[in-house]
């Protein structure tokens, strides 16, 4: 096979064959994506999707122009929202293309149906995108593999619904910026505004290439090309990504982006310094200029950081002073199991591909293990940022593979020491996996599963026909391992991040399937019966969706930008009826929803949320609001009669169980906290309009006040509770 | 070092740049003073008046920047002495068309932020 | 409304349905402990219908207005409750209630309500220095003549206030003086006091100006109730004194009490840019704008301009952006106009434009819009700035510069390759 392939007249069998691989990469890529939508039906799942497909809509009725000027009344009720200038338009516009292309080819599709499918089909733009950094990083095949590993991963799935359009601009730019041409520069940078208009991770990029960059200045492997690659797109790609109204002035004003223009300047230095030892080659003149620019770069990186940044470096920094960055489950430390999870096998080849960069140190792979090095320690302080993981796995897990292969091909010139010394890799891999690994390897050595058609068996077929004995050790070793990395990327993919988030699934003890979907259930009776203008407070994780499904204004939203008008929901949650009142009131509240899961054991409820909402209330009002009241005598966190006075006070606590033990009986348990229920439970000033099937939505209306100018407590002791 | 043999060098350097530069770069390092020229021309002024229209600096002192920059790339790859390092990919394309069209993204995008 | 039919039904009772030209409806039912009863108000009731009131029995008819002057009666009739007097007001009506020292619990329960706590069971106002000479018991001190009005123009004129004091023989209330909706018309003088019986003199609990002899109660939605200490100020025998002013006091309560008089209300308002005058969807920051609000108040059986130069106008997102008072332009016959030059704030969200006005006696006129109020269009900024001037000729010299290079590369190719091979 291996001769054949080689032969003279295979080179466009070859090419034409990278091209199937391909496209069944990017089928495979989109397949995998549409669990969800087969499993359950083509509707938007995640929260901030929501959004994006509001504003899409907006933009395919509007036209560009109104909504680069919209104002969003209806969301951050009263304060507004300015949409145009808080928004990554690039998404949406690029929704809106594909809608008014297809439309213009009388292809009648839904905005939904392009939203929906927007993430599968960039999915196979990005296994594509993939296919090319692998070649500039290697070769054709590792570039296959990589786009096989990026087509599948789970990492890349999970979040990768949402923005994995946001992501093949990155790694194009990535793998562009190394090339030493002012066109391929222009081009990233072109790419690179793409991603900033769509993604707020642009971050992250633009604080990598500078990096790397800097990491070769330091090095002492200036060259031209790295002058020509990096000013071109440090100036076009700035220039251009301050187009985008929410980015604005900030790369020439934050610290985030002081890297980037100070390792510009650097550059510029360096290469007048340069310039000028042509001329006058004896002098050191870029030893003294080193030194001199180092310091300029750490004064440059020691300005101001932005919060959320920080918030990066120290995983307690968000805890202690952001409370609402910290509150996001995404922006959460990544536990260990996640990263198996998400990666599998992928993690634990991870530090084997920095072994092989390094020992063939090209400026490529000074970028392969920068980018490694940081992706993996911001993937461990953000579970968000396991995104820009996944793909730097990818190649450098290609390398492994690669690596084995080239290993195993070296293995019968080495003859003798073949069966011992099977190739570093494996060892390092291995070792790294620990004795699980050793086990399997062992196992499968008699197992010899080569008749996987599977694209990455093309970098291992080009050994020599002798001693393959040890060769087929390694491959079917590797085989394994591939194989089985599919097969658990399916696995996850189709169980762990194909349920949305807006319909649940639950099966009863007798295996059928049982949907929950009180979600929809309560965002469409908000719909349908409320008037519509009427304006609903919830927490601001299900602002998106209210806005979306509901139609409704919202107070709050996941856009979270004024964590004042966070913190005065939540204070207005965590206080007692009464002061809540007057609140929601002044802010024009008609309807309180709650989410309750103590019905179901739906575990994200408000009540376990509720402790952010406290601390994000207390960083705003400490005088108000006092974390410590919420807890019982003996620290614990209760909801049952022996709560704090303060918690079976505040309105959340109250919205929440309202009722509840009069519908579960006396012994009646809450599912979630496994707690007994609180017994006595008065709502006066809010009435209760709504309640889902299963309790997950409770939905009270704001009682307006008394026309005699009773309070609702005297109203209701005179009326009578139910 | 004394200041006469520096002041040998500078009228050295000088000599051999006149001499051995061919005119083509010449005119790029003009025209690369040139864009030192506006752009330094701009930073005073926003230092002086201050930076209220702060995208049209931006603009401005931005364009300057990226032609010197441009035209440095342009420079480099029509030295005589490195014969252009090893390029990639890049090789194949002119480094002349390359220039224009940097220039023209560049100028589309400076258009649009000045206003 | 529906119980109200059920009035006519226990008009065992007795009740009169009384038509006037109030704004909220003619349509009045009484209360009275026996149908004969009423003839001790005919002339109460009698001048009800001089002004239009329609007093008769009508047996299919809603009520607009209902006077309970049966303090006594343990039931208001069959099967009305505390709650249906609420909803009654609740929805509008106009309610007069009197009540004397044999005050029933219902009607307690019903006045507490409204923040008007009345003396216990068998409890008078007393007031040893200014009464009506008793005829009987000289030592009865029982009927007081009463002089400590509230000023309150909407309710009370000139004439009541500067007049004869009102005789006034029941119970105490106290109110809540805290409570914005409640007004006491008419108190207690220094002397008052409120005496359990008059065996037990020592049990004074309210005393002076504390004691409420008539208050009044304007629900948020501008219905109107009346309580009065005293049935019998109502009375024929009261109403007869020509010493009192017991008979304009009346007609002025009760002409307040069913909207006949100091009824406010907006009958328009709008607001627009002040250039083109036309209104848009929402405005930009920085707006001039003009906000107008029409005001006619009700009396003598007609609609008037409101005259007042304390109206004003709020532009509110959570705390007001814009107060603003509004100078009265023009009236005709019907309405006054009050007009403003308002310039909307440089601060962008939803804002409500607000007219909150109220005073006391007076109906509530509260007018409002939510207003979008959007930031500048991002062409709507202010361009070619001379300040920029520089950097638009710096950038325009490096377009110039780029063409003239440009230009000069591609023009002198030829010579420069040649220069470049002899060096």
């Amino acid at each position: 096979m291996a001769r054949k392939v080689l032969g003279l007249a295979a080179a466009e069998q070859l090419s034409l064959l990278r091209i199937a691989i391909l496209g069944l990469i990017s089928v495979v890529a989109i397949g995998s994506r549409l669990y969800s939508v087969i499993r359950f039906e083509s509707i938007i799942h995640e929260f901030d999707p929501w959004f994006n497909f509001r504003t899409t809509k907006y933009l395919v009725n509007n036209g560009f122009d109104s909504f680069w000027n919209w104002f969003d009344e209806t969301a951050w009720y009263p304060l507004g929202r300015v949409v145009g200038g808080t928004v990554y338009p690039g998404i949406m516009v690029t929704s809106a293309t594909i809608y008014n292309a297809l439309h213009f080819l009388n292809i009648p599709v839904d905005i939904r149906n392009v939203c929906v499918f927007l993430a599968p089909v960039f999915s196979a733009f990005t296994a594509i995108a993939t296919y090319h950094m692998g070649k500039e990083v290697k070769n054709a095949t590792a570039g296959l593999l990589a786009a096989a590993f990026i087509g599948v991963a789970p990492g890349y799935i999970s979040r990768g619904l949402r923005s994995s359009c946001s992501c093949s601009p990155s790694s194009c730019g990535c793998g562009r910026c190394g090339l030493g041409s002012a066109l391929y520069a222009a081009l990233t940078a072109v790419f690179y505004f793409y991603m900033v208009s769509a993604w707020g991770g642009y971050v992250f990029i633009i604080n990598l290439i500078p990096l790397h960059v800097f990491a070769l200045l330091a090095m002492g492997r200036y060259s031209n090309r790295l002058y020509v690659s990096y000013s071109t797109f440090y100036v076009l790609g700035t220039l251009a990504s301050m187009q985008i109204p929410f980015v604005g002035f900030q790369p020439t004003r934050t610290s985030e982006h002081m890297a980037a223009l100070g390792t510009f300047g650097l550059l510029q230095l360096v290469a007048f310094a340069h310039f000028a030892r042509t001329l006058v080659p004896q002098h050191h003149f870029q030893v003294l200029l080193r030194g001199a620019v180092v310091s300029l770069f750490v004064v440059g990186l020691g300005g101001l950081w932005t919060g959320r940044f920080y918030s990066l470096w120290d995983t307690g920094y968000a805890k202690i002073h952001i409370p609402i960055i910290a509150s996001v489950s995404e922006h959460q430390p990544t536990p260990w199991p996640n990263f198996f999870f998400d990666l599998n096998f992928l993690i634990w080849l991870l530090p084997a591909g920095i072994f092989f960069s390094f020992r063939e140190l090209t400026d490529n792979h000074v970028f392969l293990i920068l980018y490694s090095i940081f992706a993996a320690y911001f993937a461990g302080v953000m579970v968000r940022l396991i995104l820009t993981l996944t793909p730097i796995r990818t190649y450098l897990n290609v390398k492994d593979v690669e690596a084995a292969g080239s290993e195993a091909e070296a293995v019968p010139v080495a003859k003798t020491e073949a069966v011992a010394g099977v190739p570093a890799a494996e060892q390092i891999s291995v070792s790294k996996s620990g004795k699980k690994g050793k086990g399997k390897k062992s196992e499968k050595t008699e197992e010899p599963a080569k008749s996987e058609p599977a694209p990455s068996s093309k970098p291992a077929t080009a050994p020599g026909d002798e001693r393959w004995n040890e060769e087929l050790v390694v491959m079917a070793n590797f085989l394994y391992l591939l194989f089985m990395f599919q097969w658990h990327c399916s696995w996850v993919t189709s169980n762990a991040y194909s349920s949305p988030s807006v319909v649940l699934a639950s099966r009863s003890p007798d295996g059928s399937q049982h949907i929950i979907d009180d979600f929809r259930e309560a965002y469409y009776w908000l719909r349908q019966n409320t008037k519509p203008d009427a304006k609903v407070l919830s927490w601001w994780d299900y602002g998106y969706q209210l806005a979306g499904m509901a139609d409704r204004t919202t107070l709050v939203d996941n856009n979270t930008w004024n964590n004042t008008h966070i913190a005065t929901v939540g204070k207005i949650l965590a206080s007692d009826e009464d002061t809540a009142y007057e609140l929601a009131r002044r802010h024009d509240v008609d309807y309180v929803l709650v989410v309750f899961g103590g019905m179901l054991g739906y575990s994200g409820d408000d009540i376990n949320k509720f402790l952010w909402m406290i601390r994000i209330a207390q960083g705003v009002y400490p005088d108000d609001v006092e974390e410590n009241a919420f807890f019982t005598g003996r620290g614990q966190y209760s909801i049952g009669d022996d709560a704090s006075p303060t918690m079976k006070r505040s309105l959340m606590h109250k919205l929440s169980y309202y009722r509840f033990s009069s519908v579960m009986g006396g012994q009646g348990m809450d599912r979630v906290r496994r707690q007994p229920l609180p017994t006595e439970v008065t709502v006066d000033n809010f009435e209760e309009a709504f309640t889902s099937e299963n309790w997950m939505v409770r939905i009270y209306k704001v009682k307006d006040l008394d026309n005699l100018g009773r309070s609702h407590h005297k109203v209701a002791d005179f009326v009578g509770r139910p | 070092m004394s200041g006469s043999s520096a002041a040998e060098i500078v009228s050295k350097l000088a000599a051999d740049y006149i001499d051995e530069t061919p005119q083509k770069l010449k005119l790029i390092d003009s025209y690369m003073v040139f864009c030192v020229v506006t752009g330094l021309v701009q930073f005073l002024y926003c230092v002086l008046v201050g930076t209220f229209p702060y995208n049209a600096f931006l603009a401005g002192f931005g364009s300057a920047v990226a032609c010197f920059v441009f035209a440095a790339n342009l420079r480099i790859k029509n030295q005589p002495k490195e014969r252009r390092p090893v390029l990639g990919l890049a090789s194949r394309v002119p480094a002349f068309a390359e220039f224009v069209f940097c220039h023209i993204l560049l100028h589309f995008v400076v258009a649009n932020f000045l206003g | 409304m529906r119980f109200l039919t059920t009035f006519a039904a226990c008009l065992c009772l007795g009740a009169f349905h009384v038509q006037a030209k109030s704004t909220a409806g003619d349509r009045v039912v009484v209360f009275v402990p026996k149908l004969d009863a009423a003839s001790e108000y005919s002339q109460f009731l009698d001048s009800l219908g001089t002004r239009g009131f329609d007093v008769s029995f009508e047996g299919d008819r809603l009520y607009d207005h209902a006077i309970v002057l049966s303090p006594s009666s343990k039931k208001f009739g069959s099967g009305i409750s505390v709650s249906d007097f609420l909803s009654f007001v609740d929805s509008g009506g106009n309610l007069i209630v009197a009540a004397s020292h044999e005050l029933s619990d219902i009607h307690r329960k019903l006045a507490l309500q409204f923040g008007v706590t009345f003396e216990k069971r068998g409890s008078r106002v007393v007031d040893h220095t200014s009464h009506l000479a008793a005829t009987v018991n000289q030592s009865d001190h029982s009927v007081v003549a009463a002089k400590q009005f509230a000023q309150v123009d909407a309710v009370l004129s000139k004439k009541v206030v500067g007049g004869k004091p009102v005789l006034f023989k029941g119970i105490a209330h106290a109110y809540d003086a805290a409570n914005p909706l409640l007004v006491p018309l008419l108190t207690g003088a220094r002397t008052t006091y409120s005496a359990a019986s008059s065996a037990a003199r020592s049990d004074v609990v309210l005393t002076g100006m504390s004691i409420g002899l008539v208050s009044a109660f304007q629900t948020r939605s501008n219905a109107r109730v009346v309580f009065s200490g005293s049935a019998d100020l109502f009375s024929n025998r009261l109403l007869g004194q020509k010493a009192a002013g017991n008979t304009q006091f009346v007609k002025e309560i009760s002409q307040w009490a069913f909207q006949e008089k100091s009824v406010l209300r907006s009958t328009a308002h709008r607001h627009h840019f002040a250039a083109t005058g036309e209104t848009p969807e929402h405005y930009r920051v920085n707006n001039e704008i003009v906000y107008e609000v029409d005001l006619s108040v009700y009396y003598d059986d007609a609609w008037h301009p409101y005259v007042a130069s304390d109206v004003q106008f709020e532009a509110i997102m959570l705390d007001p952006y814009i107060r603003a008072t509004l100078n009265r332009t023009e009236s005709n016959a019907a309405h006054a106009t009050y007009h403003g030059d308002i310039k909307l704030p440089d601060r962008y969200g939803t804002f409500t434009f607000r007219v909150n006005y109220k005073r006391t006696g007076y109906s509530n006129v509260v007018v409002q819009d939510t207003v979008g109020i959007w930031p500048l269009r991002h062409d709507e900024y202010p361009r070619f700035l001379s300040a920029a001037y520089p950097y638009y000729v710096g950038s325009l010299t490096m377009v110039l510069g780029f063409l003239a290079l440009s230009a000069a590369w591609l023009w002198n190719t030829e010579p420069k390759k040649a220069k470049s091979k002899t060096n």
